[in-house]
């Protein structure tokens, strides 16, 4: 500084002294603020730190994001790189606010208590000041200014200290620079907290209370906003920024560090008192010291606690962190580096290879695949036992032990390869073949290898076969040895035939086994090559399991590891069996779980099972002559070999265990949080200084008394040491605790919630570590609960009771007495009660109905061959075993059919409930399918069926029921009968022969004894049996017409279908019986339908002997995927229910409230007057629960019990616990209550002269309910469809609405205020005293205008919500038809099209083809999809600008010289997504629209369509219609068109309109239960609504009277009392209407985010928002009508004992 | 609670000070000093009417004086609790065991839907005082009769007259034997003859029960009943009478009632009004002190000089201090 100090004296020019005047504010301002430059000083560091770690921690993240992908991983494409870095960045959205608002929170204290301490050094020049007349503007001016001052001082010297510490912390000074918008923020943040601090310390204190109060409810809101994360956290998702992520950790720590604080007070003073009685100054001194002066250590307490915590806090999420994504990554990937070669297979040479690049410690081959398990895709991994080293066993995931023993398994599949020897360098194998042919066919011989690392080999050896001396052939064969790392080992050898038409039967004999340059090997084996086969593996290293001929006898599963979530999903557990298939071929195979793992490294999906790949080449050439290679190399070893991989294995991308780029990105929050804790740090030191030099000032004079005292200046500060780190050795210590727990409670959660992908299924042992412990929490507790329930009795008051009396002076008598007077307040509450008990028990039984009643629908909608379910198998074998049974004479029907049926009786019977009870007893029908006649062949053939209850189902109207065939083999006679139908088309009269069978084997005569019909056309047995009552006839004009009848033989004559030359099939179903499905358990059904269906179920019979046989039987059940969506329905129902319920619920809560003051009211002078008497709050309270119970609880049993009862006897339906629970609760809430405000009737105990509060807690509340209905919407609006109901979100429309209504409340006396003004200046009385009556008296408190808000807005919310569905369904249907009728259910041909658009009263007709099979190729990808071939202009004519097939405005007619149009389905469109180069089978096309939502071909959700002058090119034909849209003309009427329609087309096909459609959908109970619940919830609101208002009127009424009373001593007339009460009512009814309306409108929106509405629609798009007048008028209407009606009636009602009651109590003032 | 024996007045309030706080227009508040420094002590069994114009104070002084309210500063010690310290046990058990109450309205002292005698057994009901059916019925029936109103037992108060009314409720307010029995304008919806004998029957109460008795009210026919009567205005104790029944020389009983002036601790007096108006006192007047008494004159008439000097004592009013010389 330069300038001379202005006031100062300095001569003139003259000689003369004169001051100079440069005295301006800003100067004064410099001077003020240079006086306390130490501590200003301070402040502005604070703010360095602070902005420089705030700049240090968003450089740092922003650096990350923008290095990540940099370069890129080999192998990734480019764009993937770009999503993973976007996916990051988005986590690391939601994370970083954590850490700028920890640093910001820090900041603020640690600047709030300078401030403090800047006020309290200038404590007496602001008395001065304000003394000399300092206003309090110029106060506010000049505290800003110097707030500004620091700040800007902070941030010139904070921004270049993060520059300087950029390059330490890993970012760049540029990035330190562009992160200005947060140190923006964060600086006026703290400029404006020092500032106000700055300001409140000069106002000097509030009132001890208020700050009390704040206090209080600042620390219970921090707390319940941490419970609240706490519980919201786990939901999180990875995606996107979601704002409980943002503030997890600060409200967390803060919450806790509050929670410390209160420890240390609690502690100190505990401290304080024993080291009190202690004679010596020295402990008891520092303690007391401590103890007094809790306010004043609080903060630095606070701030040392919370950096502590925060650092703990950092170190456990960067150790959770690391370990769970690498552990993540590691699973992902199964090894350390992985190369998918798919559909390459793995070969030893390429494993080999692999492991020959430096820095590879193993390798080995994996087969990673899928495979399907029921309905599921599973993913598979499989790598050998040999090398089981490679896969990683990251966090000891996956345990090699337990892969080891599965190969052990005893039961399952066991390898046993044969070493060939260390030197062997080829193998060698001669065979014997004696054929029972002069000529044997040709062989080759295949051995089957490993190499050391477990990699198969198919070696083809080489030889030539040489007849033998004995008729037999000798084939030696021998090849070398590739490539691959020794030893090797022999698994098998396999004989092919070469192909040649003659096929003869050969017996091979394995002769001897030589590894070249390793001897002879110990194997033998014989196998039989049968006619007909052409394949067969001669000898198997399976431990002689399948004494080397291969069957499906010998089957054994193999023994895997499965994944949590698998055996979960099958209902299994360790030693469960089930079958799988691999997916795109018809390979089976069978499994039992060994062990299970929480996840399986390297599979695709949670799904998953791990296992030895030995054991499954072995079990896959049991069952059939070859095998699935390994597809992928794993190698273990250092991550930077992945380039020399990559070369090695053809430049394939390499997988590495290695974190991904989105983990790269998210990484960087590890050192964020370290910087944001060296920050925290450095702001706790600034600060702890701060207050320490605040105790120095407070203390000056301590020390001279102290000195006085004799205590020497050396023992003073030993005692000041003492106590300073007491304080900070506390806080350390709590800080630490604080961050344990927090860590604890939201480290693992938050790391998943910021971690993409697969890593967030994974379990970590902190997560499991917790439920455990709560699980033993809870259980402590338990017991801790249990214990005063053993505990004495209360003492009984009331001495005397029991006597009949003539005077009521027992206690017991005078307090019935006492309830029984005055009922009237309770009399309303009792009936609330009652209505609410009535809602609560009967909701869950409606709720339960109504999802009875929508999967009724649904099953009911369902064919019987998908209701059913079945089992079919077809096939040689596909057969009841017959065993040895080839003789007729054999009891058929009780060997055969018997153990059968038994058998399957046995499946049904064992499953899981409650299927046992849903399932019929099975039915079994065999039959051997087309056996043409031989006089008519290849035009007329028979199904022979054969079924053991067939006599049930058919009558014989015509000759004689069948007898048992007879004959031999070679002669055999088969009485059988037909229908009518099948007679006629067959030619077949009774008594005729029919022979079948193949001439050149056996033949047999099928004899026709009867004609049938059956005893029920219409049993659903005939749509499993098909082609029985009518045949079926097969004429496409081209090839002879050729007929198919059914004939059932006797079930004993089934032996004889081993000489039917027919294919087999057996078809076995159990009849489902839907109806015993319900809501209750369909869940549980669909489990074990699912169970049921996953495994393969053996047959008993099969171990009956030798011969051919149905094995085991799979079943199918199409009909989970309708009860699963069922279920989803019944999920959306009660989401929306939930929603539109919270209100009225909220609103029933505050009326019950509302009720229960009604009752206090009406005793307040009683109650008062006993108080005064000397009853005490206690009395008070019992005589309060009594009449609580009394009107609550007897009501609310009342009305449950009324429920239950009429439930049970009219509908049988059983009443739900919970629904009897809320109804109990809702009956107890009145005591409750009652018990609660009695402390406000029995006097005025607050000193109403010192100071008002509650303004600022009211404050506070509101800003509570803001902030967590706007927490709320967020997290629905981020989150998407709730999966259940969840609390918070299904509470948001009753946050919103009191958000609604306080903003009405806040809002609504501003127009009001100037009503007033005007009514001032007029004439009239009614208009002023009303409107100042309105003003500043309001009648309708909180509670009435809730309930007018939530009343209206659940009307109008209710209509719109309906107005949508019904559009919703509308849109649907009208879509779903594209035009005025759609016809389906045939072919039809271009002549049937001409003849429909020649019918009278349909202007334009096209037709849309099927869908033909096609690919899309884009670029380099390649997908499948569905063609559509439509007639592009005829289409848009028909469909016009409606929903339909094609969008609007989009035409797909071509383009001259121009590229194929094309429009594609939604599903279609991301497929190809912007790809460039797209083309259908080869025909360039251009995507110029797409259809979303439902189209008028059905719900194939992948398809193209074009227009018919491109199908040739593409599809190479011009396909026939299956569709066919009609457009009407204005005047037809649609019946005469669908009639002549179906003259032309056939009277089979089914015509459509969009009416028919949209009525089917609307009477579904689905969209009848939404509609019955919304407009149950409207009327219910304006009851609750009319209750609020009868209720605040009856609690206005007194101060009505008088003001009536006094009105009318002024002789104002009647009409102006209803003036007075119109004003009463009319301001916060017209606010209300208004919010209400606003905000009802709103409620849908948000109903809309959280509630799948698809369901209710039949769409695949969620419906749009809309507003049907004549709906929201029945809504809206029904509420304004219905509440006044109700207020009336109830004011009628009450309007006696008001009268009486309220006009005579006068309250004294 | 015990009661202290530190005290020997029933009934002690020293500088008693009530100021409320009123909420004004525009959120402000106002506030109005109900007591300001009363002073007042009652002695064990004496008979007290505190008399007063509405808004002297007296209503206040009554509801601190039955715990009702709490006053801001000050002394008030009733049977020994100290009431400006009294915390929730405390003040139930000062309620219920000694302190008695009795209303103005009629409707506030009994319970409306009570027969008298219900009334009397709801009051023993709350303390659990007398035991048993036969002891309580025989607790209210001795009640009843004690203030002659046995004839009531089975009527509701909306069955009996304004003075049956507040007989019972001057039962129901002795029924725990309380040491203090506050009567708050027992008479005030009365009229004459039955304000008599409510007035009469708590007179005989006092007698016989040896109750201490604190009577408050504006009605100045009340001192006609009672031994001693206390005037309050502006929150203070003015003036007292005394009434005495002496035997004249003639041996017929002569009731005197001799009116005094209240000088508090510090010296404070209010003179009547009357004796302001007539003798035109304001401001400042001149004091003088005789041997015996203390003569009073206006201060107006008093020379500059003398003003001079009387605006140095105008503050002082310590008239019983005999070194005080007579103004010249």
């Amino acid at each position: 500084m330069t300038r001379p100090r202005s006031g100062g004296c300095r001569p003139s020019s003259d000689g003369e002294t004169t001051l100079t005047t440069r005295v301006g504010r800003s100067r004064l301002l410099l001077l003020r603020a240079r006086a306390r430059a130490g501590l200003l000083a301070s402040a502005a560091a604070t703010v360095a730190v602070a902005l420089a770690t705030v700049c240090l921690v968003v450089a740092r993240l922003a650096r990350a994001g923008a290095d990540a992908g940099d370069p890129p991983p080999p192998g990734v494409p480019a764009a993937e790189v770009a999503a993973q870095v976007e996916r990051g960045a988005a986590a690391l959205a939601s994370a970083a606010p954590a850490l700028v608002l920890m640093v910001a929170i820090l900041a603020a204290t640690a600047v709030a208590q300078l401030a403090r301490l800047v006020t309290a050094a200038r404590e007496h020049e602001t008395i001065t000041l304000r003394a000399r007349g300092f206003s309090s503007a110029q106060a506010w001016v000049t505290d800003a200014a110097e707030g500004a001052l620091v700040t800007v001082a902070g941030a010139v010297l904070g921004v270049p200290l993060a520059a300087v510490l950029a390059a330490p912390a890993g970012a760049s000074a540029v990035d330190v620079v562009v992160a200005w918008p947060w140190a923006l923020a964060t600086g006026v943040v703290l400029a404006i907290v020092f500032a106000v601090s700055l300001r409140r310390g000069a106002r000097g204190r509030a009132s001890a209370r208020v700050t009390r109060a704040t206090t209080g409810a600042a620390v219970v809101s921090v707390l319940l906003a941490s419970a609240l994360v706490v519980w919201q956290l786990p939901l999180a998702r990875g995606t996107g920024f979601d704002p409980i992520v943002a503030v997890a950790p600060a409200v967390v720590l803060m919450a806790g560090a509050l929670v410390a604080l209160a420890l240390f007070g609690l502690a100190a003073i505990a401290a304080a008192r024993p080291a009190a009685a202690l004679p010596a100054v020295q402990p008891s001194y520092p303690a007391r010291q401590v103890a007094r002066r809790i306010p004043i250590y609080a903060v630095a307490v606070l701030l040392v606690a919370l950096t502590v915590a925060q650092a703990v806090f950092a170190s456990a999420y960067s150790a959770t962190w690391t370990a769970m994504t690498t552990d993540s990554a590691a699973v992902r990937a199964g090894a350390d580096l992985r190369v998918d070669l798919s559909p390459q297979a793995a070969t030893p040479a390429d494993v080999a290879a692999a492991g020959s690049v430096p820095g590879v410690t193993a390798s080995a081959p994996a087969l990673l695949g899928e495979v399907e398990i029921g309905d599921d895709e599973v993913s598979l991994a499989a790598v050998p036992v040999a090398s089981l080293a490679v896969v990683s066993a990251a966090g000891g995931l996956v345990e090699t032990a337990a892969v080891e023993a599965a190969a052990e398994t005893d039961g399952t599949v066991t390898a046993d390869p044969v070493p060939l020897g260390e030197g062997a360098s080829g193998l060698r194998v001669s065979v014997r073949i004696a054929a029972d042919h002069d000529r044997p066919s040709q062989v080759t011989l295949v051995a089957v290898l490993l190499d050391a690392t477990g990699t198969p080999l198919r070696l083809r050896l080489e030889g030539e076969a040489r007849p033998d001396a004995d008729g037999s052939q000798a084939l030696t064969a021998e090849a070398a040895l590739p490539d691959g790392t020794t030893p090797w080992r022999l698994l098998a050898i396999g004989v092919g035939r070469v192909r040649s038409p003659i096929s003869v039967g050969m017996q091979l004999t394995l002769a001897s086994v030589e590894a070249v340059g390793g001897g002879r090997l110990e194997v033998e084996a014989e196998a039989a090559l049968e006619p007909g086969t052409d394949d067969i593996v001669l000898w198997l290293a399976d431990g002689g399991q399948t004494g080397g001929g291969v069957s499906d006898a010998a089957a054994l599963p193999v023994a895997v590891v499965a994944s949590r979530d698998l055996t979960e999903r099958l209902g299994i557990a360790e030693g469960g069996a089930f079958e799988f298939r691999y997916a795109g071929t018809g390979r089976r195979g069978s499994a039992v779980v060994s062990s299970i793992a929480e996840v399986v490294p390297g599979a695709a999906s949670s799904q998953a099972f791990f296992a030895p790949l030995e054991t499954l080449l072995v079990s896959q050439l049991q069952r059939d002559p070859s095998f699935v290679s390994p597809n992928s190399v794993w190698a273990a070893g250092d991550a930077a070999a992945r380039d020399g991989v990559s070369a090695v294995l053809g430049d394939l991308p390499v997988m590495t265990a290695a974190p991904d780029v989105v983990a790269d990105v998210v990484r960087a929050l590890v050192p964020g949080w370290w910087i944001a804790t060296a920050g925290a740090t450095a702001l706790a030191l600034v600060a702890a200084f701060a207050i320490v030099q605040t105790l120095a000032i407070a203390r000056r004079r301590e020390l001279g008394v102290l000195r006085a005292l004799g205590i020497t200046a050396a023992a003073q500060g030993r005692m000041r040491a003492a106590e300073l780190s007491g304080v900070f050795g506390g806080a350390l210590v709590l800080g630490g605790v604080v961050g344990l727990l927090a860590s604890w409670l939201i480290v693992p959660d938050l790391v998943r919630a910021v971690t993409v992908g697969r890593g967030r299924d994974l379990v970590l042992g902190v997560t499991a570590g917790r439920r455990t412990a709560c699980a033993h929490g809870g259980a402590r507790r338990d017991r801790n609960r249990g214990i005063p329930r053993g505990g004495a009795r209360r003492p009984d008051t009331d001495g005397d009771g029991g006597v009949a009396m003539t005077r009521r002076v027992s206690t017991r008598t005078l307090v019935a007495h006492h309830v029984r007077s005055h009922a009237g307040g309770g009399a309303m509450v009792a009936l609330l009660v009652l209505v609410l008990a009535v809602l609560a028990t009967a909701a869950p039984i409606a709720l339960s109905a109504l999802g009875d009643a929508t999967l009724r629908d649904r099953l009911d909608a369902v064919s019987p061959t998908l209701r059913d379910v079945e089992s079919e198998s077809t096939g040689s074998t596909a057969v009841p075993f017959l065993g040895d049974l080839f003789l007729p004479e054999s009891p058929v029907a009780e060997n055969v059919w018997d153990p059968f049926t038994a058998a399957i009786e046995d499946i049904r019977k064992s499953a899981d409930a409650p299927l046992p009870d849903v399932l019929a007893p099975g039915r079994v029908v065999t039959r051997s399918f087309e056996n043409w006649f031989q006089d008519s062949r290849n035009t007329r053939a028979a199904t022979v069926a054969f079924d053991p209850a067939y006599a049930d189902e058919i009558r014989v109207v015509d000759g004689r029921m069948p007898e048992p065939a007879a004959g031999s083999f070679d002669d055999l006679r088969v009485e059988v009968v037909v229908s009518a139908a099948s007679a006629a088309e067959l030619a077949w009269g009774v008594g005729e022969v029919r022979t079948v069978g193949d001439p050149r084997h056996l033949l047999v005569d099928l004899v026709l004894v009867g004609i049938f019909e059956a005893t029920d056309p219409q049993s659903g047995y005939w749509d499993h049996v098909t082609s029985v009552l009518e045949p079926y006839i097969f004429d496409d004009g081209n090839r002879p017409r050729r007929v198919t009848g059914t004939a059932y033989a006797h079930p004993d004559s089934l032996y004889a279908i081993s000489v039917l030359p027919g294919q087999r099939s057996t078809i076995v179903w159990y009849p489902t019986d839907a109806d015993r499905i319900v809501g209750d358990n369909a869940e549980a059904a669909v489990a074990a339908l699912n169970r049921l269906t996953a495994v393969s179920h053996p047959l008993t019979t099969a171990s009956q002997g030798a011969g051919a046989g149905l094995q085991s039987l799979r079943f199918n059940a199409a009909i989970t995927a309708t009860i699963e969506s069922a279920l989803d329905q019944q999920r959306s129902t009660a989401g929306i229910i939930a929603m539109l319920v919270a209100g009225p619920v909220g609103v029933a809560a505050a009326v019950l409230v509302l009720g229960c003051r009604l009752i206090l009211e009406g005793r307040r002078s009683s109650l008062r007057l006993l108080s005064a008497r000397g009853a005490s709050l206690g009395q008070l309270r019992a005589l309060l629960a009594v009449e609580g119970l009394l009107v609550g609880l007897a009501p609310a049993v009342v009305g449950a019990a009324a429920v239950t009862a009429v439930s049970g006897l009219a509908f049988g339906a059983t009443v739900h616990g919970a629904g009897v629970a809320v109804a109990l609760a809702a009956g107890l809430a009145p005591t409750g209550i009652l018990i609660a405000l009695a402390p406000t009737v029995s006097e005025r105990q607050a000193r109403a002269d010192l100071g008002r509060r509650g303004s600022r807690v009211r404050l506070l509340i509101e800003l509570g309910i803001t902030v967590l209905a706007l927490v709320a919407l967020a997290l629905l609006f981020l989150r998407g469809y709730s999966d259940g109901v969840d609390p918070l979100l299904a509470a948001t429309p009753l946050l919103l609405a009191l958000v609604a209504c306080l903003v009405t409340i806040r809002l609504y006396p501003l127009p009001l205020a100037a009503v007033h003004a005007r009514a001032r200046a007029g004439a009239g009385l009614g208009a002023f005293l009303g409107s100042a009556r309105a003003l500043r008296e309001p009648a309708l408190g909180v509670t009435g205008v809730l309930a007018l808000v939530v009343g209206v807005s659940v009307s109008v919310s209710s209509g719109v919500l309906l107005s949508t569905l019904q559009t919703g369904v509308a849109d649907a249907a009208s879509a779903q038809i594209g035009a005025d009728l759609r016809v389906q259910g045939g072919l039809f041909t271009r002549d049937q099209l001409d003849l429909v658009r020649q019918v009278d009263g349909v202007e334009h007709a096209t037709g849309i083809s099927g869908a033909d099979a096609a690919t899309l190729h884009m670029g380099e990808r390649q997908r499948g999809t569905a063609v559509f071939i439509v007639e592009a202009a005829e289409l848009r004519a028909v469909q016009g600008d409606g929903p339909g097939m094609l969008p609007s405005g989009v035409s797909l007619e071509p383009v001259p010289d121009g590229t194929m149009p094309l429009v594609a389905s939604a599903a279609a469109a991301d497929i190809i997504g912007d790809a460039r180069g797209l083309n259908v089978n080869g025909v360039p096309a251009d995507l110029v629209g797409v259809t979303r939502g439902p189209v008028p071909v059905g719900s194939r959700e992948n398809w193209v369509a074009i227009d018919a002058s491109y199908a040739q090119e593409v599809l190479g034909l011009d396909p026939n219609d299956l569709t066919l849209l009609v457009r009407l003309a204005e005047d037809a009427s649609p019946d005469a068109v669908e009639q002549r329609l179906r003259d032309i087309l056939g009277a089979t096909v089914r015509i459509d309109t969009a009416d028919e459609l949209v009525s089917a959908f609307a009477t579904g109970p689905a969209l009848q239960g939404v509609r019955g619940a919304l407009l149950l919830a409207t009327g219910v609101a304006a009851l609750l609504s009319a209750l609020a208002i009868v209720m605040t009127f009856t609690l206005a009424a007194g101060t009505r009277a008088r003001v009536l009373a006094l009105l009318r001593t002024l002789g104002a007339t009647r009409r102006s009392a209803s003036a007075l009460a119109l004003w009463e009512i009319a301001p916060p009814t017209a606010a209300a209407l208004i919010a209400g309306t606003l905000f009802g409108a709103l409620v849908p929106l948000v109903v809309m985010a959280a509630v799948d509405l698809r369901p209710f629609t039949g769409s695949t798009i969620a419906p749009a928002y809309a507003i049907d007048p004549a709906i929201l008028m029945l809504t809206l209407g029904g509420f304004v009508a219905l509440a006044p009606a109700l207020t009336a009636v109830a004011l009628l009602l009450s309007r006696r004992t008001r009268a009486a009651g309220a006009l005579r109590t006068v309250e004294e003032g | 609670m015990t009661v202290q024996a530190a005290t020997d007045a029933d009934i002690l309030c020293s500088d008693l000070v009530r100021i409320f706080k009123v909420a004004g227009p525009n959120g402000s508040s106002v506030e109005v000093q109900a007591l300001q420094g009363l002073n007042l002590r009652i002695d064990p069994g004496e008979l007290v009417a505190v008399v007063g114009a509405s808004g002297s104070g007296k209503s206040t002084l009554l509801a601190i004086l039955s715990s009702l309210d709490q006053p801001t500063a000050g002394v008030a010690r009733v049977a020994g609790h100290d009431l400006l310290t009294m915390k929730g046990k405390e003040r139930i058990a000062f309620r219920r065991h000694s302190v008695g109450f009795v209303w103005q309205q009629t409707s506030r002292n009994l319970l409306p839907y009570l027969s008298a005698s219900e009334n009397v057994a709801a009051a023993l009901a709350i303390t659990g005082s007398a035991r048993g059916t036969a002891a309580r019925r025989a607790r209210v029936a001795e009640l009843l009769d004690l203030l002659e109103v046995s004839h009531c037992a089975d009527r509701k108060p909306t069955e009996m007259s304004g003075g049956e009314q507040q007989r019972v409720a001057t039962a129901v307010g002795i029924a725990n034997s309380p040491r203090v029995l506050l009567a708050d304008e027992p008479t005030g919806e009365l009229d004459d003859v039955t304000s008599a004998h409510v007035l009469e029957a708590m007179r005989s109460v006092n007698r016989e029960l040896g109750v201490t008795t604190l009577i408050v009210t504006h009605d100045p026919s009340v001192s006609e009943h009672v031994a001693r009567t206390v005037q309050i205005r502006d929150g203070r104790t003015s003036t007292e009478v005394l009434r005495s029944t002496r035997v004249d020389e003639h041996g017929a009983e002569q009731h005197v009632a001799e009116e005094f002036a209240v000088l508090d601790r510090v010296g404070r007096l209010q003179l009547p009004d009357e004796f302001v108006a007539a003798l035109d006192l304001r401001e400042r007047v001149r004091l003088a002190l005789e041997p015996d008494h203390v003569g009073v004159w206006p201060g107006q008439r008093s020379t500059p000089a003398d003003r001079g000097r009387a605006d140095d004592d105008s503050a002082l009013a310590e008239s019983d201090d005999p070194s005080t010389e007579e103004p010249s």
